[in-house]
């Protein structure tokens, strides 16, 4: 099912489109430098990848189904991780390719680290974006254990190169809530404040340039909504809420590549990988 | 008996206290206690919610009651005697259970300590029969035992009773009670419901008052309770509106998604300690002028 899945694209349908003919890519990437909290990300895109055939891929809020409007499925890339750095480059080259090609890319990770490499690339074909980080934990630390880029310093890698929003995170520590000082320009609606519905306004008003790399770690859904490895505090999002902030997110900005990561499959539970691939579909389907 | 608002210094005691004796649908909750003090000691007690922690050199002075072979009223002998020498010393009392039953310890000791103390019952169940399954001392009997020593009550989240509670608390002056149901009409905002409790409040958390989806691994789970969100945002409330002199976590039983649900004991166990301190602080006056505003 697995290499069907591949064969066949995101959805294994009949109408998958060639690359060629493509204006969206979605992109495997099973990225898991082993700096995370939730461990087994890296088998997260094979599992959604192999959900996404039972998922049913029709919008009925747009009223189409987006696999119809030209989605194609690349194979994963095969990282190397003899630095730190060497896959993340490897991730910004791949991106670089499809958004040369004028396709917009959709990342499944993989470890949530993979926006700093989405965006680079984003900000090197568009110029002037933002970031709109969605994520449980805000990473505003410099560093975590010595390393430059975990997720528990995405936040403020990111901050540092590009205006970016971190929405819906729930939980950090004392060290991070004291970096959030010293981190320029950082931005941030918690959870709390986007339960029940975050509108456009609200994003808007930070103050992000049009275009925006949208980043999804799937972490920011509550441990009820989305039980996985990892994913234990408590006050996280609701399935809607997620999905009201997606809709939010393309329609305040131009979206010009967006990750879904930080999944981690749970054996024996089956919806996880199906909510997982039903917020991609959700995701196609509000791409520009 | 006056009330002291000391903070200087402003420490807490854990109990940890695994008594499970009548559990009567899952058994287990003699296992929360350990689980959750183990996770205290692993997790950084910080909520970002409140931006408030307890530092590095702030470490929970813990003690772990013996309850094997041991009869409920020796435990809650020692339970009482500890808490109560506990909070002459200053001390907030925190204890970690266990069924419902031990509750009773660390109430008495407050009661002692305080005089007149009110409880605040978040929990799926009323706890209000006066005997079960011909116990008088069963886990659904605790908050009766707690009436009998005088204190008024006001139970959240109450979702499950059987026509003997119901009659009690339409009957008693003391007993207020509001569903998940009422609670979420009025957006978890209190109102008049604490208007009955003296200002010293013993604050007691079933875990069971979470929507078993929130928290699986508890011993008696019920459809249609909170969420962590609603649960802290009473648990606020209360410590805006009252002194919480002493406070328990209990009726965990983590043999179902137990990382999940011992984290989430946890984060509330920090919650209670975080805003008992905060209610430890602010002076009667200044409490009412918050809730003014």
């Amino acid at each position: 099912m697995t290499f069907e899945a591949y064969a066949q694209g995101f959805g294994c349908l009949p109408q998958a489109t060639p690359y060629h003919e493509a204006t969206r890519v979605v992109v495997p990437v099973p990225l898991d430098p082993g700096c995370g909290e939730v461990p087994g990300v890296g088998l997260g895109p094979l599992a959604v990848l192999g959900a996404s055939r039972f998922v049913e891929t029709f919008d009925a809020d747009l009223g189409f189904d987006p696999l119809d409007r030209g989605v194609a499925t690349l194979d994963p890339p095969e990282l190397s991780y003899d630095d730190p750095a060497t896959p993340l480059e490897q991730i910004r080259a791949l991106a670089a390719g499809i958004l040369g090609d004028g396709k917009l890319p959709l990342y499944i990770g993989g470890e949530r680290i993979i926006a700093l490499p989405a965006a680079r690339a984003a900000s090197e074909r568009h110029g002037d974006i933002g970031v709109v980080l969605v994520a449980r934990r805000p990473g505003w630390l410099d560093r975590d254990a010595g390393r430059v880029v975990t997720p528990l310093t995405i936040g403020r890698r990111l901050s540092e190169l590009w205006p970016t929003l971190v929405v819906g995170p729930r939980w950090w520590n004392a060290l991070e809530d004291a970096a959030l000082e010293r981190v320029p320009g950082a931005r941030m609606i918690p959870a709390r404040e986007v339960l029940g519905g975050i509108g456009t306004e609200r994003l808007r008003a930070a103050g992000l340039p049009a275009r925006a790399h949208l980043s999804i770690d799937v972490g920011v859904l509550d441990p009820s909504v989305l039980p996985m490895p990892g994913n234990l505090e408590p006050g996280g999002l609701g399935w809607y809420d997620l999905v009201d902030l997606v809709d939010a997110a393309f329609e305040s900005f131009e979206v010009v590549s967006c990750d879904v990561s930080g999944f981690a499959p749970s054996f024996g539970n089956a919806a996880t990988s199906l909510l997982v691939a039903q917020l991609v579909v959700r995701c196609l389907g509000r791409a520009p | 008996m006056s009330v002291e608002r000391p903070t200087d210094g402003w420490r807490p005691v854990l109990l940890v206290a695994p008594f499970e004796q009548t559990s009567s649908f899952m058994s287990g909750s003699a296992e929360g206690p350990e689980a959750v003090a183990e996770e205290l000691r692993r997790v950084e007690l910080f909520d970002p919610d409140v931006r408030q922690g307890f530092g590095r050199g702030e470490h929970l002075e813990t003690f772990h009651v013996p309850v094997a072979s041991r009869s409920l009223s020796d435990v809650l002998r020692d339970l009482e005697q500890l808490a109560g020498r506990s909070m002459s010393e200053g001390r907030f009392v925190l204890m970690l259970g266990g069924e419902h039953t031990v509750t009773l310890g660390p109430l008495r000791a407050a009661i002692a300590r305080w005089g007149s103390v009110g409880v605040v019952q978040l929990d799926a169940h009323g706890d209000l029969r006066d005997s079960y399954e011909g116990r008088k001392t069963s886990h659904a009997c605790a908050m009766r035992r707690a009436l009998d020593l005088g204190v008024s009550l006001l139970g959240l989240g109450i979702r499950s009773t059987c026509q003997e509670e119901v009659d009690l608390a339409a009957w008693s002056p003391r007993i207020v009670h509001r569903t998940p149901r009422q609670l979420r009409d009025a957006s978890c905002k209190l109102g008049s419901a604490l208007d009955h409790l003296p200002e010293c409040v013993y604050l007691t958390v079933d875990m069971d008052v979470f929507d078993p989806a929130v928290a699986p691994g508890v011993g008696t789970p019920e459809a249609g309770g909170l969420d962590w969100h609603q649960v802290t945002s009473l648990v606020d409330e209360v410590a805006m509106r009252r002194r919480i002199v002493a406070a328990d976590v209990i009726e965990l039983a983590p043999r179902v998604e137990r990382e999940r649900t011992v984290r989430l004991a946890a984060r509330v166990a920090v919650r209670a300690l975080l805003r008992s301190r905060d209610s430890a602080s602010r002076p009667t006056s200044a409490r009412i002028a918050d809730v003014a505003r």
